[in-house]
């Protein structure tokens, strides 16, 4: 409630105004029983009335009005002791809170700060694993280490020749089977010879069988011829003899002959099945490890072109992380302000009740504060212009 | 023989961030905190390359040049600044102070190798 000054307006309005009617009747009743003594004297006695009605209500008004102020007083005075309390407790807990302020964001900021170095350590690892992985990966592509391609085309070339040599162990095959045919053909024109030797040894039986019957028509001198035609006749009978165990030994050896090219066909399908089958294989074992290296390459090259794409992604990340120098700067002014704050209100505070609100100069400790965000946050990286990256002097 | 390149920075992270970039190109590393630890390290210890920042607490990056330039043994060692300082009067206090590069954090290692290897002698 605002303080109520006395002014000649509210004297006319508390005072004169209600007097004014009791006045005016007096001088009315005056003018209309004319100007005798009990009129005028009535008439005065109206305007005393008048004056009195009119006193009362403006000592009444004043009154009311002094009560009002004391009123005004008393509650303006605890105002102002509020108002003090206030402004002493406001400084109280600038005080207090500055300092734990300034230290949870000097903690936060060493916090920040370990762990970024911490993280950044994590992520420089990852880079130097992933540069292993890609150096490691360069190498068996080039086959300095695995040798793959000299491996799989040394087994080729040791392969080949144990496949010649099989061809070649095939091939004496055939010509032994050659052999043998050959051999078996032989065998055939010795038994031709055998039977004809046989036929012949008959012709030289029944000669010596006739020369035997004809000898005794010579007499005395066909004895001799006798004799020799038996003798013949027994050779002829061994020979007989003898040409039947050669032809015997002759058909047993056809016999084994044939028996050997029948075993040696037989092989030779077997080898020919055996031999085709190991070239097919090795060939497809070859092939199958060509492909396998082939995939082992595209692997590994995807693995090389993987990890080189991770360690660009963490170099990027490494250089994001640099945030942290210009958000430590941050802080580092957040808590130099906060220190400059309490530095203010202490010294303030020292002035005891001679402070004033001009103590507190608030635009220029803006004005301050601004000007010191302003130089560390400087202009985003988005904003700046690559030919700011680097100047030579 | 590696060449070796003394880090200053009071940002403990942005240490070892180019620490990374330069020991993975092949650099040997001292890192020192702000200018005045910069200066203890620097007793007769051969450095090839000083990067610096310009703001850090205690002795700050172009005082730190200053001091360099006062030492008959490092006078002539190239200093690059590495900073987020962008304004030219700050850039200008550099050179005249005898900075030889100027590199704006956040920085591409590519941009500050690339610097290196113009200011370090083979």
């Amino acid at each position: 409630m605002p303080q109520i000054q006395i002014s000649s307006d509210s004297k006319f309005l508390y005072g004169t105004l209600p007097a004014l009617p009791i006045i005016l009747g007096g001088v009315v009743v005056g003018w209309q029983g004319g100007f005798t003594l009990n009129g005028v004297f009535i008439s005065l006695l109206f305007a005393l009335f008048g004056i009195g009605s009119g006193l009362f209500l403006w000592y009444r008004h004043v009154n009311k009005l002094a009560q009002s102020n004391f009123n005004w007083a008393q509650d303006e005075s605890r105002r102002v002791d509020e108002v003090a309390a206030y402004s002493t407790e406001l400084e109280r807990l600038l005080l207090t809170i500055s300092p734990i302020l300034s230290q949870h964001v000097m903690v936060s900021r060493e916090h920040t700060e370990q762990e970024i170095v911490s993280l950044t350590s994590r992520f420089a690892s990852m880079v130097s694993e992933l540069q292993h992985i890609v150096e490691s990966t360069d190498s068996a592509l080039d086959g300095q280490h695995y040798h793959l391609d000299s491996v799989i085309n040394t087994s080729r070339d040791l392969l080949q020749p144990v496949l010649e040599s099989l061809r070649q162990t095939h091939a004496l095959e055939r010509d032994v089977m050659g052999g043998l045919q050959e051999l078996s053909g032989h065998m055939v024109g010795l038994n031709s010879i055998a039977t004809e030797v046989h036929s012949l040894t008959g012709q030289i039986t029944q000669l010596a069988v006739n020369a035997a019957n004809e000898s005794p028509l010579a007499g005395e001198q066909g004895q001799g011829f006798a004799i020799a035609a038996n003798s013949a006749r027994q050779l002829a009978d061994e020979s007989l003899q003898i040409d039947q165990r050669l032809s015997n030994k002759v058909n047993e050896i056809i016999a084994a002959v044939n028996a050997s090219l029948i075993i040696s066909e037989s092989s030779k399908q077997v080898d020919d099945s055996i031999l085709f089958q190991a070239e097919a294989n090795i060939n497809q074992t070859l092939s199958h490890l060509g492909l396998a290296l082939s995939h082992y390459r595209d692997d590994i090259e995807a693995l090389r072109n993987n990890a080189e794409q991770i360690r660009c992604e963490i170099n990027n990340v490494l250089v994001a992380l640099q945030f942290q120098d210009r958000v430590s700067q941050i802080l580092s002014q957040v808590e130099n302000n906060l220190l400059n704050l309490q530095k203010t209100i202490e010294k303030i505070q020292q002035q005891g009740s001679n402070r004033d609100g001009n103590m507190i100069q608030v635009d220029e400790a803006v004005e301050h504060i601004e000007q010191n965000y302003k130089s560390v946050s400087a202009q985003s990286i988005c904003e700046r212009d690559s030919a700011d990256d680097l100047t030579f002097f | 023989m590696a060449k070796t390149i003394l880090i200053v920075d009071d940002s403990a992270s942005m240490r070892q961030v180019v620490g990374i970039a330069l020991k993975g190109a092949g650099y040997e590393v001292i890192e020192a905190s702000d200018g005045k630890d910069a200066l203890s390290k620097l007793n007769g210890v051969k450095i090839h390359l000083i990067v610096s920042d310009i703001n850090m607490p205690v002795m700050d990056g172009i005082t730190f040049v200053k001091e360099v330039k006062k030492l008959d043994h490092y006078k002539f060692t190239p200093i690059i600044m590495l900073t987020t300082e962008m304004e030219q009067e700050k850039k200008l206090a550099a050179k005249e102070a005898g900075a030889k590069a100027w590199v704006t954090k956040p920085f591409q290692p590519p941009i500050l190798l690339a610097a290196i290897a113009k200011l370090v002698l083979p």
